[in-house]
């Protein structure tokens, strides 16, 4: 029966109850979208790089490797000779490797020269291996396979002659190798991670476009080696910047990365990915905490909204809390179907919120992975989800005690006489 | 036992004179008691007393033998909700439900009340009710869509419902012209006949008192000074 009369009550003022709702549902459907984001850029940015065990570099930081060898941001301060590469990869505890030489850039998008390794090894998001959308992997030396980014921003077809920059530039290259163009061979699916913004070509390929330079500048004029006259096999490689390495089992990557590091060859170091890109993950985590106050503030906004609402609608209904308490309606019931509505819009409310989150995100998750390269799973509602809604409908049905309580009061001093 | 009894009462809103002092009132069980109350007389404040909405500083209000300040705020509105039926001065309905949960309400405010009604469910009573009070074809209706008439007797049937103990009537007529004054307090005495239960009619006016047992003038039973 107070069931009823709350009901009623509500759809009586069903435009405030509606404002309410919608202020509630919204703030929810924010606070649970953010979350998700957040958890969707902290999934992207781990899932980046998977089941590799160990990424060797020349030596120097633990980060700065992690970033340019995986994330493509930074330069390598020095390069690894291809004698020592060639030792880790045929050692007897590897699985595989995939060597990476990079340096060079094209209209700002990284360069990676690899091998035919990097197409079959390569893992992201578990277990999700590189995909073509078009065409092929690199196999001639001035074949360039590009990203789905790439392809999508610079317009790329199959078979277009693409020049690459000396060097990592933004906008138009000091030195460019434009007397070698590359031919775009392949265009990789897109997959959210930073493969999306690179070109691949083969070792061969970088070591070719720089074979002719001498002490880090380019050739004469006309002293220039012609494209023509190389072939892949008369190509010696000479260093590359850093590899990733899978380990036959993982129990022996600890000690290969201690063996690396003790290496007498030449400097090198190894960084096991989960554990850099944890601490990479700590250092930026200011970024997720802003995140996570802006969110407790949006709820905090919903949950005022909630109060002023009620506050506004109870001068409105001092005449029926009147009406009722002479009815014989006590100061608990009173309280209590004040409370119940708050209860039911709050309730409602972050129902919706939750429908309005999912129902847009399984809409739009497509759309954001494309032109954001933002994946972010349609994952169920996680501890600290139900935790933080919780606590949303506890505080807004205490917050609700105060114009319960008040509503009560006016009732009182209102009494007989209603002047309203 | 009287169903009424008022001894010594009086009454201050705060620390502010006395606006209410009664030396001694009293209605007998069934009787139909006309209260002359013009406005500044210490009406609403006698019918707050008599409610138990309000509580006297010194002094005893008895409704049924029942002396109402020793309760509980909790008691009162016990009380208050199976013993009395009130009829506001602007019929005073609760404009989003319908008809019938308007008369309904006193029956969910109180489960005593609810077992003195004499149909199996409170439905059925409530239509028994509208029935008599000619409501019938309205009852499904928002009250907001009635005729003044019709809201009238909505009240009535609101206040009748459960049959309490003692009906009071706080200037119900005022907003009606003088036949249809008549014919509501005709209503409203028709339909309590078989009852027996006491009313308490309050209003200026005092032509009406001829349609009641007695008639008590509130103006001269206050001898507070705090009035204007």
């Amino acid at each position: 029966m107070i069931l009823r009369l709350a009901f009623f009550s509500l759809k009586n003022r069903w435009l405030t109850t509606c404002l309410t709702l919608a202020s509630i549902s919204l703030g929810v459907a924010l606070f649970l979208g953010i979350e998700r984001v957040r958890f969707g850029v902290r999934e992207s940015f781990s899932s980046a790089i998977s089941q590799t065990d160990l990424i060797v570099g020349a030596r120097g930081g633990s980060l700065p490797l992690l970033l340019y060898s995986v994330f493509h941001l930074g330069n390598a301060t020095n390069n690894i000779s291809h004698s020592s590469y060639a030792h880790f990869r045929d050692h007897a505890a590897v699985k595989w490797t995939i060597p990476y030489s990079l340096g060079d850039s094209h209209r700002g998008y990284r360069v990676v020269a690899t091998n035919s390794s990097f197409y079959e090894n390569y893992r992201y998001r578990g277990d999700q291996q590189i995909q073509f959308l078009e065409g092929q992997a690199a196999q001639d030396i001035f074949d360039v396979v590009i990203g789905a980014e790439v392809a999508r921003k610079l317009k790329y077809q199959l078979g277009e002659k693409i020049v690459l920059a000396h060097g990592v530039s933004q906008g138009a290259a000091i030195f460019d190798h434009a007397d070698k163009p590359f031919r775009v061979v392949g265009i990789l699916k897109r997959n959210s991670t930073p493969i999306d913004r690179a070109l691949y070509i083969s070792l061969e390929g970088m070591e070719a476009i720089h074979m002719d330079w001498k002490d880090g500048g380019p050739p004469d004029l006309g002293k220039e080696m012609k494209a023509e006259s190389f072939s892949k096999e008369s190509i010696q490689i000479e260093q590359i910047t850093t590899f990733l390495l899978r380990t036959k089992s993982r129990i022996d990557a600890l000690r290969l990365q201690r063996e690396i590091l003790d290496f007498k060859g030449e400097p090198m170091m190894a960084i096991i990915p989960g554990v850099a890109m944890a601490e990479l993950w700590n250092g930026v985590s200011y970024a997720e905490d802003s995140l996570k106050v802006v969110s407790t503030f949006v709820i905090l906004v919903g949950v005022l909204g909630l109060l002023v609402a009620l506050l506004t609608s109870l001068n409105e209904r001092r005449r029926e809390m009147a009406i009722l308490r002479v009815m014989g309606m006590g100061a608990s019931r009173l309280i209590f179907l004040v409370i119940l509505e708050t209860f039911f819009v709050c309730l409602s409310g972050i129902g919706l919120g939750i429908g309005l989150v999912y129902g847009g995100l399984s809409l739009s998750q497509s759309w954001i992975e494309s032109y954001f390269g933002l994946f972010i799973p349609l994952k169920a509602l996680q501890m600290s989800d139900y935790i933080y809604l919780t606590i949303l409908l506890a505080t807004s049905v205490l917050v609700s005690a105060i114009p319960a309580v008040k509503a009560y009061q006016t009732s009182l001093s209102d009494g007989l006489s209603l002047r309203v | 036992m009287d169903a009424v009894s008022v001894q010594e009462v009086s009454f201050a809103y705060g620390t502010n004179a006395k606006v209410l002092e009664i030396a001694s009132f009293g209605a007998s069980r069934g009787e139909r008691l006309f209260i002359h109350g013009p406005s500044g007389s210490g009406k609403t404040t006698f019918l707050g007393l008599l409610t138990g909405i309000l509580s006297p500083q010194s002094g005893r209000v008895s409704i049924l033998g029942q002396n109402i300040s020793e309760l509980s705020p909790r008691q009162k509105d016990g009380f208050r909700s199976q013993h009395i039926g009130y009829i506001f001065q602007q019929f005073n309905l609760i404009p989003y439900l319908s008809v019938i949960d308007n008369i309904l309400l006193p029956l969910w405010m109180n489960k005593n009340r609810m077992k003195k009604i004499q149909s199996k469910k409170p439905a059925e009573e409530a239509e028994a009710l509208a029935e008599r009070l000619g409501l019938i074809e309205c009852i499904k209706k928002n009250v907001l869509e009635l005729s003044v008439g019709q809201q009238q007797r909505v009240a009535v049937a609101r206040a009748l419902i459960g049959q309490p103990d003692l009906i009071i009537a706080d200037e119900p007529t005022s907003a009606l012209d003088e036949d249809r004054q008549k014919e509501f307090i005709d209503l409203l005495l028709e339909k309590t006949e078989s009852r027996k239960s006491t009313i308490l009619f309050v209003s200026h006016n005092q032509r009406l008192a001829a349609h009641f047992d007695r008639s008590i003038s509130l103006g001269e039973m206050n001898t507070a000074k705090g009035l204007k």
